[in-house]
């Protein structure tokens, strides 16, 4: 029976299976979430999180890892904020948000590339140093209105679906083209499976470390825009907490995280999970509090169903 | 005979039989231990040495066969349970814990406790003094492991074993990382075991100290015993010829085309662990590298290939300078390294196998820098086909190929890579016999198809079959040169080796 049982969740259509039962049985405890619309608010609500994902999946797929990518799109989003206030210039405060994220991810990439350290402590020592610069610029205080930037991403949408949406497919179906065809997207996953071998085959392991760390940084600006577009403002903390939520999603859609593996496909499908248990928690009246405690626990129940391979 | 006259059997080994995916590393090996003895264990690489050894401290189950031990018969051993019965396997350092001291690392779990159930450190210390006194030892019972030397470090190991009261002790290649007088204390230290009782089984490849060390020496040959023998009945040329055999192979009858210019020049290179080396290797050349471990022969692969920055010397390419700042330098020049740990540092496991074929030099499959995926697999499948490369689908790992498989996806490599100047470590390492002798072939079509080979094997007669010319190496020196390894045998080769 166990035996079965294991044999049954061992591949990654496990994932579409669980996704199904979970929306035919909130579909049938409320058929308001079997709709066009509920289907599309879902897609808007894991946007920004499946953006920031689709980064850490590179990095999970070449053996690195960033924990400061909450910080830094909080950081970013508040720069924009910023620039919106003084100079109502929409174009400069992308700009600015852009080359902070970008900058800084390849600081990251430059710090975890000299192999002095794990990725994990070294970005977890930059998670804390970016949250504190995004208060101590704030003063903790937030930046309601983003102008122009909420009505062109914020609000706009296409054949009904929401923009936001379109950014996050589009980042998932250009990243999934990095990752196949471009060397350096095979690089990730050589450096991730073997990074001596990788070497010997005379791939420049620090440098492909450094240009993967600022496409991650790429991600998280585009994320920073999306978000505080969805908002129509900007806080000093909004990014945090997406850190951890975009290596579940990762690890859950079957990345594992120790590297040589993965896909954004798989990415995609750990987010729609986390998105769907969510909003199917909503629409069946469970509190907040006990959300946290079912998607935790499914969380847990995901990787270790996926077993070590 | 300086057995102990009643020869009480500690240890037997019963018809142990173990096999790998692919070779059979034991095949009905029996063995006893009396108490008293140092016995040693000798093989070349690949004997099954450390796989018996791993079987009698647990960290291995047979296949067949049985193991007695205190008298009692078990099937196979856990490392839990061989320390139970009185079996101590002292490798190098790996049990010892870096940051306690001497005496926390004795005691590791058994710590001796005060009434009030808090660790007695004053007995721990005092029980250790007496120990390390009663073996004229020099350690300090505090003193923190991982600050002493490596030849300390095995004695604090062995005191441990003691402390557990082992009654069999397997010591592995315990002079390795020994000097002269280092290792004449680490014998007196074995002495005094003996004498109380202990049965030693010593593995090392080191003829002579073995020779004046061991009452008994045990000889095994592609996982077979070969024989036990009383060390006065012996002599260093008796046993290297039952270590090396003597092989029908069909691999010395090989064509071969004359070799054509120098490609590669080393001129008094220097570098960690290798002293003023010079060398020529040619076009259509296979220069074999012989020498023991520590000898420098995988030091001077590792710094053509750009891995180890010379101190002295130069090599020169193609007659121009050469000066790898690392491997991209060296791939660029088409010189491809293939180290012996193809796991640890050749192949990326988890990618699909035809990937690593084509990882060093992925410009061949893509056009204007996009991978080609049709190109890349049309580009692959001659060199699965001509190298015979078995494999599920071409969408498998290469974690789920057979040893010999993976091998030859290497081999592959370096042909897709088209490197002209191929650095080899031990290429048929863990592989059966009909793929190394595919492995052989190969390399051969490989030199005559104009590359130049710097083959380095722990397998001497791979050595003697493949190479043009052969360098013998001898703790970082260049010691000998044989220009026609068709008259020179496995065993004299061996000697040359050892220094003789």
């Amino acid at each position: 029976m166990g035996k079965a049982l294991l044999a049954l969740f061992g591949g990654r259509n496990v994932l579409v299976l669980v996704l199904l039962v979970l929306a035919l049985t909130t579909g049938i405890v409320n058929p308001r979430f079997l709709t066009l619309q509920n289907a599309l608010n879902i897609m808007l609500q894991v946007s920004v999180l499946g953006i920031v994902s689709t980064g850490a999946t590179i990095l999970l797929i070449s053996g690195g890892l960033d924990l400061s990518v909450g910080s830094l799109l909080s950081l970013s989003a508040y720069i924009a904020g910023l620039v919106i206030l003084r100079f109502q210039s929409l174009p400069l405060a992308i700009l600015l948000a852009f080359c902070t994220s970008v900058g800084f991810g390849a600081f990251n990439g430059l710090l975890a590339a000299t192999e002095r350290a794990h990725p994990f402590i070294i970005t977890l020592g930059m998670m804390t140093f970016l949250q504190g610069i995004a208060i101590a610029i704030s003063r903790g205080s937030p930046i309601n209105g983003m102008g122009g930037l909420y009505e062109i991403i914020g609000i706009r949408d296409f054949l009904r679906i929401p923009l936001p949406v379109f950014v996050f497919l589009a980042v998932l179906v250009v990243v999934d083209i990095f990752l196949r065809y471009f060397p350096l997207g095979r690089y990730a996953y050589a450096i991730g499976g073997n990074q001596e071998a990788s070497r010997l085959s005379g791939i420049r392991v620090g440098r492909v470390k450094v240009i993967l760390y600022t496409l991650n940084g790429v991600c998280v600006g585009i994320a920073a825009i999306v978000l505080s577009a969805i908002l129509d403002s900007a806080l000093p903390t909004m990014g945090s907490g997406y850190e951890l939520r975009a290596v579940a999603a990762t690890v859950i859609g079957g990345t594992p995280l120790f590297g040589g593996r993965g896909s954004v496909w798989r990415t995609l499908l750990g987010v729609l999970l986390l998105g769907l248990v969510s909003n199917s928690l909503n629409l069946m009246g469970v509190s907040a509090n006990l959300q946290n405690v079912v998607l935790g626990a499914i969380m847990v129940m995901a990787v270790m169903f996926q077993g070590s391979k | 005979m300086n057995l102990v006259p009643e020869q009480e059997v500690l240890l037997a080994v019963n018809d142990v039989s173990k096999s790998f995916p692919g070779i059979l590393a034991l095949d009905s090996v029996s063995l006893v231990l009396y108490a008293g003895e140092v016995h040693a264990l000798i093989g070349a690489n690949g004997a099954g040495k450390s796989t018996l050894v791993k079987i009698i401290a647990g960290a291995l189950q047979p296949d067949r066969g049985n193991i007695v031990v205190g008298g009692k018969t078990f099937r196979a051993l856990t490392p839990l349970l061989a320390r139970k019965v009185g079996i101590a396997a002292v490798y190098q350092e790996q049990q010892l814990v870096p940051d306690l001291t001497v005496a926390e690392n004795i005691f590791l779990g058994k710590e001796p406790k005060t009434a009030l159930g808090r660790v007695d450190y004053r007995r721990m210390l005092a029980e250790t003094g007496e120990l390390i006194q009663a073996y004229g030892l020099s350690i300090q019972p505090s003193d923190t492991v991982g600050e002493l030397p490596l030849a300390q470090r095995q004695e604090v190991a062995i005191l441990k074993a003691l402390k557990e009261q082992a009654k069999v002790l397997l010591l592995d290649e315990p002079t390795a990382a020994l000097t002269g007088p280092q290792i004449t204390f680490m014998f007196r230290l074995i002495e005094q075991l003996r004498k109380q009782g202990i049965g030693i089984l010593y593995i090392s490849h080191h003829i002579d100290e073995i020779l004046s060390i061991a009452q008994r020496i045990t000889v095994l040959r592609n996982g077979k015993n070969v024989g036990t023998f009383l060390t006065q009945d012996v002599t260093k040329e008796m046993l290297i010829e039952k270590m090396v055999g003597r092989r029908i192979e069909g691999t010395s009858s090989f064509s071969r085309k004359p070799s054509g210019d120098v490609v590669l020049e080393v001129q008094h290179l220097s570098v960690d662990g290798i002293e003023n080396v010079s060398f020529l290797l040619r076009e259509r050349e296979i220069l074999g590298l012989s020498g023991a471990a520590g000898s420098g022969c995988r030091e001077i692969l590792r710094s053509i290939a750009g891995l180890l920055p010379p101190r002295k010397g130069q090599i020169k390419l193609f007659g121009k300078p050469f000066h790898p700042r690392g491997t991209t330098d060296a791939i660029q020049q088409g010189i491809l390294f293939m180290p012996e740990d193809m796991r640890k540092e050749g192949l990326v496991l988890p990618l699909p196998f035809p990937r690593n074929i084509t990882l060093a030099k992925l410009q061949k499959v893509t056009s204007r820098g996009v991978i080609v995926p049709a190109k890349e697999i049309q580009a692959v499948q001659p060199y699965i086909a001509s190298l015979r490369i078995v494999a599920p689908s071409l969408w498998a790992e290469t974690r789920v190929l057979s040893g010999g498989n993976q091998r030859k996806v290497l081999l592959a490599k370096a042909l897709f890579t088209d490197a002209r100047i191929w650095l080899l470590e031990d290429p048929t390492q863990g592989v059966d016999v009909e793929t190394r002798q595919e492995i052989h072939r190969l390399l051969i079509e490989a030199r005559n198809g104009g590359r130049s080979i710097l083959l380095f094997s722990s397998d001497l007669e791979e050595l003697l079959a493949l190479s043009d010319r052969i360098m013998v190496m001898h703790k970082g020196t260049l010691v000998k040169e044989v220009d026609n390894p068709a008259t020179v045998t496995a065993q004299e080769l061996l000697s040359m080796t050892l220094g003789g």
